[in-house]
This record gives structure tokens, C-alpha cells and sequence, in this order.
């Protein structure tokens, strides 16, 4: 288990409820600071020291207040700790729940759990510390679609093209040839089953009749 | 011989580029005279002329700045750096431009043109950031430093070289500073020595003296520290140091050196009431006659004559002190002559008052010029700056301006200005409309919060306490109620909180659309890929996502829509977003949510037009 954990977090009322949790799981050494830069100095002197920690548990909103902080967000201090530190992990806990962000952390930071704050949160955490311990990701249920890969909703001009062949009663290996003789290009077959596919999936059908139905209804064609 | 065996065989094998290296090579030797490397290289710069080979040719001119460098022959230095700097920046190789820029800032250094000096230093800085190159980073800031201290630019000069040693701190491999950190404790022992904080100049020499194993820079901390306990009156302190010293020197076998020591240790000697100080003043003064070293010379003879006069020989003293002055003169430095002819007045020879006010005078003068010079230049600098922003700023207008053509400017003069003046007018009603417009926003957007939490929150949160009250809900319904309440907060401040803009915000908002996926409905974009967004003010893109989050939440929450669709065109800048979907519909009277949708729109100057009947779905144009 980590024998050493930092926590980033300026709620007192929070910060109490990590560190119950912490003690409960019985971690040797814990730490919590209530400022960006303070988080930064302490990991600097665990290095330093040659005791570093080895997960960082941080908030990503820091309420301002009379000192004047470096970094003053949560996402600043994962940057500035994931470049001078790359071997830590970090969990990020928080009530930010917006995907994009989420997905930016783990993309970018390369983050290593995000648990939201809500009912579940405390539990959350415990299971993210014990996963992310065996370098897995964690990842709060409500948000997971943050690191699903998610298909395109979007059709595009070239997709109508086909709708368009279709619903004219041509079969694919005939757009094919349309299209080259056209010269509108992909146009090979593989690609027009591809595309044609990918439209029967975002539209939830089961055959070209029904893909075309729908697409007269949304006013595609 | 070497001379002629190059020229012939270089420019007979055009083609052979390996020799212009081997030239080079040889260039470097150390057993060859300057003149004779000089010869190598212009052969060498000749053949990469006709070769057209820029890299060589850049070669060439950075060795050839390095020996001149050497030679102290500082016009040339300059010289070749400057065609350097330019070719390396037609190239674009941003590692020789640092390079060029330090050789000639250093030619600047050696000439005295310190002004031009330390912009090319800053030059040299902002390009070592850039490049991360940490070596010549410090390099910039320590020759920074030193250069403004010799402006007298103290304070600057101090702020500069701790920055260097922060610096110097943060990296793994100090050792290999070690040499920078010398330079830079002494230049920080000098600015204190300046201002007469002793205790803190002898702090610094001493964490100079402590990063050198070099005996002569030894030397030149002992000497200095030395110095420092002569002026605090430590004079057993200073003697011992000198000793030291002196013992180096002469370890050295450095005649030079020999000579310094033992001028400093007469100076100790005499405070100690010594007359051995005589012995060991007039030693070093027989030392550096033999080397013709004037400055030296200098010294010994200003030694001598405070010695003398500290054991009251008048005669003497004024003999040596008139010898200084006269060895100040060919020396041509000011602060010298001044030195000795204060001497000279407080040995009681009234004759030179006048040269030495007059001296005194010029100088402050000359000084307070080299700072203002500076600082002029630095401000200028700034100006530049801002002006290249300015200009940028200005493009736009020229464009249009351009346009009404050279020729007729004075018969659309008087157009112009009516023009002006009704623009003005124009421009100012409806700059006071648009305020208006916007503080109606900020108020409607306000009250809306407002009622939202009232609503949504606070109503809930007074009812749950009321249970609690009455003892009528468990532990666990408590939690779920509170929950619930918590995850509508939220809701409330992921609406109106920020929202981060980047390039990529086709993908932004099909993320938005995306997530409002249900097992129960199909949602699909079109031509969302195609939209150039550049030409939306951030401003606009923010209302155009909250817009769409809007018209998605109300949707899902009210519309049962099984199909919902949301185009994007673009004509030129105009943007147009079409949202449909295929739900129960609205009759579109009394909707605030809307009215708030087409407030936002309205206030970036955008249309939305809504069209909705009950049972006939939900639609809504947005133009942008």
C-alpha cells in the first residue's frame, strides 16, 4: 500500500474526511495542506529529502484568500507536479464534474483516478487508492463516460451523398462506381459499406430501409 | 609555409567539403600563431563562399569571433558577430544566434560600450529562456550583473546575479557552475564593499572563496577579503589574509600576483605600526616597474605614500603621493587621479583643490550620463514593444483605409470628417444601447439564478430539515434527499460556471450534444466539422454553448423527443445553427428559459428564431 499520501484541500470539513479515511486504511505517513504552493514546496522537500510521496490527493478548486498564490488551481498544481514529479500518482477530488475537464486531466496529466465528491465519494476514494495502487485508473461511476471512446454523432456532407444514392434505390457497389465517375472521392466499396454502417449505427438501425426512413423524418435528405 | 600549402589546394578541390573541415581543425591549433589561424580560416571562409555552404560559412565567422575575442581586437569581434547574428537569423538557427549574440555582447564588454553591451546580454537571456539553454542563461546573467555594476546600476545589478545563483540552486549538476558562482559572489562582495556593508561583503567573498580550487582565483578572494578588514579595521585579520595570500603567489611562482600581496600586506603593516611595510611596499613596487604595469605601479606608489605618511615623513609621502598622480595621468582613469590628488590635499599641498573639483565634477557628470543612457534605452526598448503591439492593432484600420485610395484623399477629406462626427454620435448611442442591453442581461441572468436556488434548493432543503424535525425520515432517506439536493446545486453551477474555449470547440459541443444520449432518444450533428470558428469572439462561442445546453436540457426534461438533429452551416463569417427535434412541442408563450436563450443571442448581436406547435416538435435558428 502507499506508505506516504499528500492531500490538496482547503474545506477543513473535507480535509478531515480524507484524513479519517487515510488513518482508517492505515497509511504510514499523511500529509494535508490547504494551498497549491504549499503542495508543491512539501513534495519539493520530500525529494529533496529522498522520502517523496507517492500519491497526491487534490481538490481542483482552491478558494482565493489574502495570500498570494503561484498556482491557484488545482489543474495548475497537477501540471507543475506532474512535470517536476512524474512518478507520482495523483487522484483527483473533486465536485467538477463537467466531462470535457475530466477527460483533459487523464489526457494531458495523465492523472491517475478522479473520484467526484457526493454520497459516494468518501467509498469511491478508499476503492481509487487501493486501484490506482496497482497503476490501474480509477474513475467515479457518474463520470465514467469521460474515458469511454465514444463514437461521432456527426454525419457529414459526404454521408448525405450516400443517404441521397439510397434512397434512389442504388445498392452500394453501384455508389461506388457513381462516385468514381463522379470523381468524388473515398470511393471505394469498403468505404461506402464503412460510412454506410456508421450511419446505421449512430441512427440505431437495422437496415438501409429503416436508415433511410429516419433520415427523411430528421430532414437529412 | 602553412599559408601557402592552404590557399593552393583549398580552392583546387571545390568540391572536397571534408577539407574545409580539416581546415578548421587545424585552425584550432594552439602552436599556430593568431595570424597564421587567421590566414586557415579566411582560406576556409573563401572556399564556403563559393560553395554557397551558409553552415560553413557561419562556421567560419564564429571561429574567427572567438579569436578575435582572444587578441582583445574588439572591433573585429564585433564585426564578425554581427554577421553572425545575421546570417544565423536568415537561417533561422536560433542555437547560433545565441551563440553570435554572446560573442558580441562580449566584443561590446571588452570595447566599453556597456549600454550596447547589456542589450545584447538581454538579447542573449531572452534567447537562453527560450531555448532552455541553462548554461548560457546564467552566462547572460552573470555578465548582466557585472555590467550593470559597473554602471553603477547597484541595485540591479545585486536583484540580477541572486536571480543567476536561484538559478544555479534549482539545477542538478551544480559543480559544473562552480566557476559562475565565483564570479557572481565576488561581483556581489563588490556591491556591498560599495555601500560599506562589510559584514555582508565578507560574507559573500568568503561563499566565493569556498566554491574555487583555483589558487589564483583564490587569490583574488583573499586579497579582497583582505581588503574588506583593512577598511573595518580588523588590520591583524587583513595581514593574515595577505600573508596567505602572498604565500600563493608565490606557490604560483606569479610575479603579478607576488606584487599585489605584498603591497596589500604593507598596507596592513603600517596600521599595525610596521616599518617593515616600507620593505614590502617598495618590493612590489620594484616587481611591477620591471613589468611596466602601470595600474600597479599606481598602487604601490598611493601605498607607499600612506604609509609614510602614517609615520609621519611628509617629505616622503608627498613625493610618492605626486608620483601617483603623475602614473594616475598616463593611466587616463578617473577615479585614480581623483584618489590621489584627495591624497595629495590632505598631505597639505593646496595647488591641487582645483584639478581635483573640477575632476570630481566631470565625473559625476559622466556617470550619471552612462545610467541615463541606459535607462533611456531601456525605456525605449518597452516603447518598441508596445508600439509592435499597437501597430498589429492598427492593421485592420489600414486595410480599410487603403481602400478609399491615395489620390482622392483630399476631396474625401471633408467626407471623412462629416463622417467622423456622425459615427461618433452613432457609435456612442449605440455603445450606450448595448450597455444597457448587457446590464439588462447581467440582471435577467441574476434574478434567474436567484429564483433558481430559491426553487430548487432552498425550498427543498427547508422541507428535509422539517422531517428531520418531526423525526419522520431514517438515516438513509435523509442522505438520499440531501444527495438529490446536492446533485441539483450542482446542476445550478455547471450552467453558470466557466467554461474553458480551446481550438478544437467543433468537438467541445458534440461533446455537450453527446451527453445527453439516452437509450430513449438518437441525437445527430451535421456539418459541425466544416465550421470555421475563428471569426466567434470567445464571448460568443460561451453563449452559444450555454445556448445549446439550454435547449438540450429542456428537452430532455420536457420533450419526449425520440430524433434530435443540430446543423451547422457556414457562409463566409456568418455562422447558422439549425436545432430540430421531433417532441410534444411548446406553444411557445411564456417560456423564460427561452426569452433567456434569446437574450444571450440578442446581446452578441445574433438572431434566434424559434418555431414550435404542440405535438409538431421543436425548432430553432440561430444565426451568429
Amino acid at each position: 500500500m502507499y506508505q506516504k499520501i499528500l492531500v490538496a484541500e482547503d474545506l477543513k470539513s473535507i480535509n478531515e474526511g480524507v484524513q479519517h479515511l487515510l488513518e482508517e486504511i492505515e497509511i504510514p505517513v499523511i500529509s494535508s495542506v490547504q494551498y497549491c504552493d504549499d503542495a508543491l514546496l512539501k513534495l519539493k522537500k520530500a525529494v529533496i529529502d529522498n522520502e517523496p510521496y507517492e500519491l497526491l490527493i487534490t481538490d481542483l478548486s482552491f478558494k482565493k484568500d489574502h495570500r498570494n498564490e503561484k498556482y491557484s488551481s488545482g489543474e495548475e498544481l497537477i501540471a507543475v507536479v506532474k512535470d517536476q514529479f512524474p512518478d507520482i500518482h495523483i487522484i483527483v477530488y473533486s465536485v467538477d464534474d463537467r466531462i470535457q475537464k475530466i477527460k483533459k486531466l487523464f489526457e494531458k496529466f495523465d492523472i491517475n483516478g478522479f473520484v467526484c465528491k457526493g454520497r459516494n465519494g468518501i467509498q469511491d476514494l478508499k476503492d481509487a487508492i487501493f486501484i490506482t495502487y496497482k497503476n490501474k485508473v480509477f474513475i467515479s461511476s457518474q463520470v465514467s463516460q469521460a474515458l469511454r471512446k465514444t463514437s461521432s454523432i456527426n454525419i457529414d456532407d459526404y454521408d448525405i451523398i450516400l443517404l441521397n444514392y439510397l434512397a434512389q434505390g442504388h445498392i452500394q457497389d453501384e455508389i461506388s462506381q457513381l462516385l468514381k465517375n463522379q470523381k468524388i472521392s473515398p470511393n471505394s466499396l469498403s468505404t461506402v459499406e464503412k460510412r454506410i454502417n456508421k450511419m446505421k449505427s449512430i441512427l440505431e438501425v437495422q437496415n438501409t430501409v429503416h436508415l433511410i426512413a429516419i433520415a427523411k423524418d430528421m430532414g437529412l435528405i | 609555409m602553412l599559408i601557402t600549402s592552404c590557399y593552393s589546394p583549398c580552392l583546387a578541390q571545390e568540391n572536397n567539403r571534408d577539407d574545409v573541415y580539416a581546415i578548421f581543425k587545424k585552425s584550432y591549433r594552439k602552436k599556430l600563431s593568431i595570424n597564421k589561424q587567421h590566414a586557415l580560416l579566411n582560406c576556409a571562409l573563401e572556399h564556403a563562399k563559393q560553395a554557397n555552404d551558409i553552415p560553413k560559412i557561419l562556421k567560419a565567422y564564429d571561429i574567427k569571433t572567438f579569436l578575435f575575442s582572444f587578441k582583445e581586437e574588439k572591433d573585429s569581434t564585433i564585426f564578425y558577430a554581427k554577421k553572425s547574428i545575421e546570417l544565423s537569423t536568415i537561417e533561422k538557427d536560433s542555437i547560433k544566434l545565441l551563440y553570435a549574440y554572446n560573442r558580441l555582447a562580449n566584443g561590446y564588454r571588452f570595447a566599453e560600450k556597456m549600454d550596447a553591451a547589456l542589450n545584447a546580454y538581454e538579447i542573449q537571456l531572452e534567447l537562453s529562456q527560450k531555448l532552455a539553454n541553462t548554461n548560457m542563461q546564467v552566462n547572460a546573467y552573470n555578465c548582466i550583473s557585472l555590467v550593470k555594476r559597473k554602471m553603477g546600476l547597484s541595485f540591479e545589478s545585486e536583484n540580477i546575479a541572486t536571480k543567476a545563483i536561484a538559478l544555479i540552486d534549482k539545477q542538478k549538476n551544480k559543480e559544473y557552475y562552480n566557476s559562475y558562482l565565483t564570479a557572481l559572489y565576488n561581483g556581489l562582495g563588490i556591491i556591498y564593499k560599495e555601500r560599506k556593508e562589510y559584514d555582508q561583503a565578507l560574507a559573500y567573498y568568503k561563499n566565493g572563496l569556498s566554491f574555487t580550487d583555483d589558487p589564483s582565483e583564490q587569490n583574488i578572494f583573499l586579497n579582497n577579503i583582505g581588503n574588506i578588514y583593512l577598511k573595518s579595521g580588523s588590520y591583524e585579520k587583513a595581514k593574515y589574509n595577505f600573508q596567505l595570500a602572498l604565500d600563493n603567489a608565490y606557490k604560483l611562482n606569479n610575479e603579478k600576483q607576488v606584487a599585489r600581496a605584498l603591497c596589500n600586506l604593507g598596507g596592513a603593516k603600517y596600521n599595525l605600526n610596521d616599518t617593515l611595510a616600507i620593505d614590502n611596499i617598495a618590493k612590489s613596487l620594484e616587481i611591477r616597474s620591471s613589468l611596466d604595469y602601470k595600474a600597479g605601479m599606481y598602487s604601490s606608489y598611493h601605498q607607499m605614500a600612506k604609509a609614510y605618511k602614517y609615520f609621519k615623513n611628509n617629505n616622503k609621502a608627498l613625493e610618492y603621493a605626486g608620483k601617483a598622480y603623475e602614473t594616475a595621468k598616463v593611466l587616463n582613469t578617473g577615479e585614480e587621479q581623483l584618489e590621489s590628488l584627495k591624497l595629495l590635499i590632505d598631505l597639505g599641498s593646496s595647488n591641487y583643490i582645483q584639478p581635483y573639483i573640477v575632476l570630481r565634477d566631470s565625473m559625476e557628470m559622466l556617470e550619471s550620463g552612462a545610467t541615463y543612457k541606459y535607462m533611456s534605452l531601456k525605456y525605449n526598448y518597452q516603447k518598441e514593444h508596445q508600439i509592435a503591439q499597437e501597430n498589429e492593432l492598427k492593421y485592420l484600420g489600414s486595410e480599410v483605409s487603403r481602400k478609399f485610395g491615395e489620390n482622392k484623399r483630399v476631396a474625401w477629406k471633408w467626407g471623412l470628417f462629416i463622417l467622423g462626427i456622425l459615427s461618433v454620435i452613432i457609435g456612442g448611442s449605440a455603445y450606450i444601447t448595448y450597455r444597457k442591453k448587457r446590464l439588462a442581461e447581467v440582471y435577467a441572468t441574476e434574478t434567474r439564478i436567484a429564483k433558481q436556488v430559491h426553487d430548487e434548493i432552498a425550498n427543498d432543503i427547508y422541507y428535509t430539515m422539517n422531517k428531520i424535525q418531526h423525526q419522520r425520515i431514517d438515516e438513509e432517506t435523509t442522505l438520499h434527499t440531501l444527495d438529490d439536493i446536492y446533485q441539483r446545486s450542482r446542476d445550478i453551477s455547471k450552467k453558470n460556471g466557466s467554461l474553458e474555449i480551446d481550438e478544437n470547440f467543433s468537438k467541445t459541443l458534440e461533446d455537450l450534444l453527446k451527453s445527453y444520449k439516452t437509450n430513449n432518444n438518437i441525437i445527430i450533428t451535421t456539418g459541425i466539422n466544416s465550421i470555421n470558428w475563428s471569426y466567434i469572439e470567445k464571448q460568443g462561442c460561451i453563449t452559444l454553448y450555454r445556448v445549446l445546453q439550454e435547449l438540450m436540457t429542456n428537452m430532455s426534461k420536457h420533450s419526449k423527443a425520440k430524433l434530435v438533429k443540430v446543423s451547422f452551416t457556414q457562409n463566409k463569417r456568418k455562422i447558422y445553427i439549425e436545432y430540430w427535434d421531433n417532441g410534444i412541442g411548446t406553444n411557445l408563450k411564456n417560456k423564460s428559459g427561452l426569452s433567456y436563450v434569446e437574450n444571450r443571442i440578442k446581446t452578441l448581436g445574433g438572431k434566434i428564431i424559434f418555431d414550435s406547435e404542440i405535438n409538431k416538435g421543436f425548432k430553432a435558428n440561430i444565426i451568429l
